[in-house]
C-alpha cells in the first residue's frame, strides 16, 4: 500500500524538492498550491498526511490546518507544519493551530523524511 | 520601563485630569469657599513673587494695625488714668483747703471762746497758718492754667477758692493787728463777723467742689471699666479677625500654588509610569500656569512619540518576519536540491561533481549561518527574543558541540580535551541556545589555533556551571578583549581576514548568556593563547523578552 502525501505549499521549488524526495521514498505526492485548494484537496483526497507551508498568501498555513482540523475526516490526518518564520511562539501558534509537528526551513531533507516516516509509523 | 497599553484615538486622545489634591476633595463648605478663592488667586495674571509679596504685606499690615489698636487703647486708659490722677489731686487740694480752714476756725474759736489771757502764739499760729492752704490752691492754679485744654470750670473753682483764702488772711491779718494793739474785743469781732463766715464760705465751696469731683471721679472711673471692657472685646475679635484673615489669605495663595504644583506633580509621575494621557488642569495664569502648560505638551508630544516608536516597532517586527521568509526560502532551495542531488535521488554522481556539490552545500550553509546570525542581532535588537526554558542535560549539549567540530579539529590536526566534571547537576534553560554559545566558542578556538590545541573544562559549583574554552592560538590583546564582544568587531583584522565571519559570535553568545543571567569572560595574553569562560546558572531565572 502506497502512502499518500499531499503537499501544500505556494513555492514551486519547494514543492519539487518533496517531490523528488518523498518519490525517491516510494511515497505518492500530492500538490496544493495554495490553501483554500490544499483543504478541499485535504478533504476530498484525505492523504495519509500534510506537508503544510505556513507562509502562504491568501490563508495561510495555520488557518488551512485549523480548517482541516475542524472536519471529522480531516481531524486524523497528521499535519506537519514548514515554517521558515523564527519570530518566538510560532512552534505554539502551529500547534495551537492543530498541528502535530514542526519544522523549520531550510530543512535537512534527510531529517525531514525521517520525521515523515516516524508520523506515518513507518520510521 | 514597561509601557502600559493605550490607543489614542485619531480624533481627538482623551485627556484625563491628573487626580486632584487632598484638600480640595473636602467637601466642607469651608474647603469649599478656600478652593473658590484659591482658585480666583490663581487666576490672576501676575507672577509668583508678586503674589506671594501681596500676601505677606498683608498680613504684616493685619499685625500692624492690630499694634495699632492696641497702642490706642492703651493711650486711651493712659488717658483716663491721667484724668484719674488730676481728679484725686483736685479732691486733696479742696479737702486739704476744707480741713486747713478747718483748723483756723477751731484755732480762732478756740482763742475767743476761752476768757482768760490769750497769748499770742494763737493768734500767730492762726494767721501763719493761713498761708498753708494759700500755698496748695497757688500750685493747684498754676497747674491747672497750663493744662491743655484748660478745665475751665475747675480753673474758676481753684481761683474761686483762692480769692476767697487770700480775703482770709487778710481778715486774720487784722484781727491780728487788733490783738496786737490790745483791742481784743474788736478783734473778737472782726472775727466773728468776717473771719467765720469767710471761712465757712471757704469751707463750704471747697466741700461742695470736692464731691463734686468724687463723683466725677467714680464716673470716670466707671466709664474706664466700661471702657476697658469693650476695647476688650475690641482687641479680642480684631485679634481673631486679624487671624482668621491672615490664614484665609496665607491658605488662599499657598494653596494656588500648591494645588497646581502637586497636579503637575501627579502628572510627572503618571508620565515616568508611562502614562501619557493624563493633563495637569490648572487655573493659574502665572508661572505655574505656564509650567502646566508646558507639562501638558510634553506630555502630549511624548504620548505621539511613543505611539509613533510603537508603529515604527511594530513595522520593525514586520520586516524581521519577512526577512526571515525571503533569506531561508531560497537557502532551502539551494540546500535542498544539494542534499538532494547528493543523496543520489536524480541519478548517479560522479565523485568529481560530489567533491564541487560539498563545496556548494559547505558554503550554503556558511551563508544560512551568517544570515542566521544577521537575524539573530536583529531579533534580539528589536526585543523579540525570547529564551525557550527546559530542563537540560549540560554534558550532553558539550558532547554534541565536540561532535560536530570533530572533523574540523581532526583536518587542523589538533588537540582536543574534554573534561567534564562527573557531578553536574540537571540545567534548567535554552540548551538550544547554549548549544549555541558552546559551538561559537569551541568554534572560535578551532578557527583561530593553527598549532597545538584546545580544551574545555566544564564544572559547576553554587547553582552555577563554569565552562571554560581554551586555545593554544595567536591570544587577544588586552585593549580587544572588551570590543571583541561587540557586534560587528573582529579582533585586528589582519590576524581575522583569513579567517572570516562576521565578528557577530561572540555579540550574540555574550547576550544569550545574558539572557541566561549569567557571563561571557576572556583571560588572554598575545602569543600565549586564549580562555573563554561562560558562568551560566544552573536553574535559569525567569525573565522577560530580551531589551
Amino acid at each position: 500500500m502506497t502512502f499518500r502525501i499531499l503537499l501544500i505549499e505556494d513555492q514551486a521549488d519547494n514543492r519539487r524538492i518533496l517531490r523528488d524526495l518523498l518519490g525517491s521514498a516510494g511515497l505518492q505526492v500530492l500538490e496544493a498550491p495554495n490553501g483554500r485548494i490544499g483543504v478541499d484537496m485535504a478533504l476530498s483526497e484525505r492523504p495519509d498526511l500534510i506537508l503544510m507551508d505556513i507562509q502562504m498568501p491568501e490563508m495561510d498555513g495555520y488557518e488551512a490546518t485549523r480548517r482541516i482540523k475542524a472536519t471529522p475526516e480531516g481531524s486524523r490526518i497528521p499535519i506537519l507544519a514548514v515554517t521558515s518564520y523564527a519570530l518566538s511562539g510560532d512552534e505554539a501558534k502551529a500547534r495551537a493551530a492543530g498541528c502535530n509537528d514542526y519544522v523549520t526551513k531550510p530543512y535537512s531533507p534527510r531529517a525531514l523524511l525521517a520525521l515523515v516516516l516516524s508520523h506515518l509509523n513507518l520510521g | 520601563m514597561e509601557h502600559r497599553q493605550r490607543t489614542i484615538s485619531a480624533e481627538s486622545p482623551r485627556r484625563r485630569d491628573a487626580p486632584r489634591g487632598e484638600a480640595a476633595e473636602k467637601s466642607t463648605e469651608k474647603g469649599a469657599s478656600w478652593f473658590r478663592i484659591s482658585e480666583w488667586i490663581a487666576r490672576i495674571r501676575a507672577p509668583i513673587r508678586v503674589k506671594l509679596l501681596v500676601s505677606f504685606v498683608g498680613i504684616s499690615a493685619l499685625m500692624v494695625a492690630l499694634a495699632l489698636l492696641g497702642l490706642a487703647t492703651l493711650r486711651l486708659s493712659n488717658d483716663r488714668t491721667n484724668q484719674l490722677i488730676e481728679d484725686q489731686e483736685l479732691i486733696a487740694v479742696f479737702t486739704q483747703v476744707a480741713i486747713d480752714v478747718n483748723v483756723l476756725l477751731i484755732y480762732g474759736m478756740s482763742i475767743f471762746a476761752n476768757s482768760r489771757e490769750y497769748s499770742e502764739i494763737p493768734i500767730y499760729q492762726m494767721t501763719h497758718s493761713n498761708s498753708y492752704p494759700e500755698l496748695i490752691l497757688v500750685h493747684a492754679v498754676r497747674k491747672a492754667k497750663q493744662a491743655d485744654p484748660v478745665d475751665v470750670a475747675r480753673l474758676n473753682q481753684l481761683e474761686n477758692l483762692l480769692s476767697n483764702t487770700r480775703a482770709l488772711f487778710q481778715f486774720s491779718l487784722s484781727i491780728e493787728k487788733l490783738w496786737k494793739a490790745g483791742e481784743k474785743e474788736a478783734a473778737k469781732s472782726e472775727f466773728e463777723t468776717r473771719f467765720v463766715p469767710k471761712a465757712k464760705e471757704i469751707y463750704r465751696s471747697a466741700y461742695t467742689y470736692s464731691s463734686a469731683r468724687i463723683e466725677m471721679m467714680q464716673a470716670d472711673a466707671a466709664a474706664t471699666d466700661r471702657e476697658y471692657q469693650a476695647s476688650q472685646v475690641t482687641v479680642v475679635s480684631a485679634s481673631a479677625l486679624a487671624v482668621g484673615l491672615a490664614l484665609l489669605l496665607g491658605y488662599s495663595i499657598s494653596a494656588s500654588i500648591i494645588r497646581p504644583v502637586s497636579r503637575i506633580r501627579q502628572v510627572l509621575r503618571d508620565l515616568g509610569k508611562g502614562d501619557f494621557e493624563r493633563a495637569a488642569s490648572v487655573a493659574n495664569r502665572d508661572e505655574l500656569g505656564e509650567l502646566a502648560d508646558s507639562v501638558n505638551k510634553m506630555s502630549l508630544q511624548l504620548g505621539k512619540t511613543y505611539a509613533d516608536l510603537k508603529v515604527a516597532n511594530e513595522h520593525k517586527s514586520q520586516f524581521l518576519a519577512n526577512m526571515s521568509h525571503e533569506f531561508r526560502t531560497p537557502m532551502n532551495s539551494i540546500l535542498g536540491y544539494t542534499e538532494l542531488i547528493q543523496d543520489g535521488i536524480y541519478g548517479p554522481v560522479p565523485e568529481k561533481i560530489a567533491d564541487a556539490l560539498s563545496r556548494v552545500e559547505a558554503n550554503g550553509k556558511a551563508l544560512l549561518g551568517l544570515i542566521n546570525n544577521v537575524l539573530d542581532v536583529s531579533k534580539i535588537e528589536a526585543g523579540h527574543f525570547e529564551l525557550q526554558l527546559d530542563p537540560y542535560d549540560m554534558a550532553e549539549v558539550i558532547r554534541s558541540v565536540t561532535s560536530t567540530v570533530e572533523p574540523l579539529v581532526a583536518e587542523k590536526s589538533l588537540s582536543l580535551e574534554v573534561d567534564i566534571d562527573p557531578s553536574l547537576p540537571e540545567g534548567y534553560g535554552d540548551s538550544a541556545r547554549i548549544r549555541q554559545i558552546v559551538l561559537n566558542l569551541v568554534g572560535n578556538a578551532v578557527k583561530f589555533t593553527e598549532r597545538g590545541g584546545l580544551s574545555i573544562h566544564v564544572s559547576a559549583s553554587d547553582a552555577a556551571f563554569t565552562i571554560d574554552v581554551s586555545d593554544t592560538g595567536p591570544g587577544i590583546a588586552p585593549q580587544d578583549q572588551e570590543t571583541i564582544f561587540y557586534e560587528f568587531q573582529q579582533a585586528d583584522t589582519s590576524s581575522t581576514r583569513s579567517v572570516g565571519g562576521t565578528g557577530l559570535g561572540l555579540a550574540i553568545s555574550r547576550k544569550l548568556a545574558e539572557l541566561h543571567g549569567g557571563t561571557i569572560r576572556v583571560e588572554s595574553t598575545p602569543g600565549a593563547g586564549s580562555k573563554f569562560t561562560v558562568m551560566l546558572p544552573v536553574r535559569t531565572p525567569l525573565k522577560g523578552v530580551a531589551t
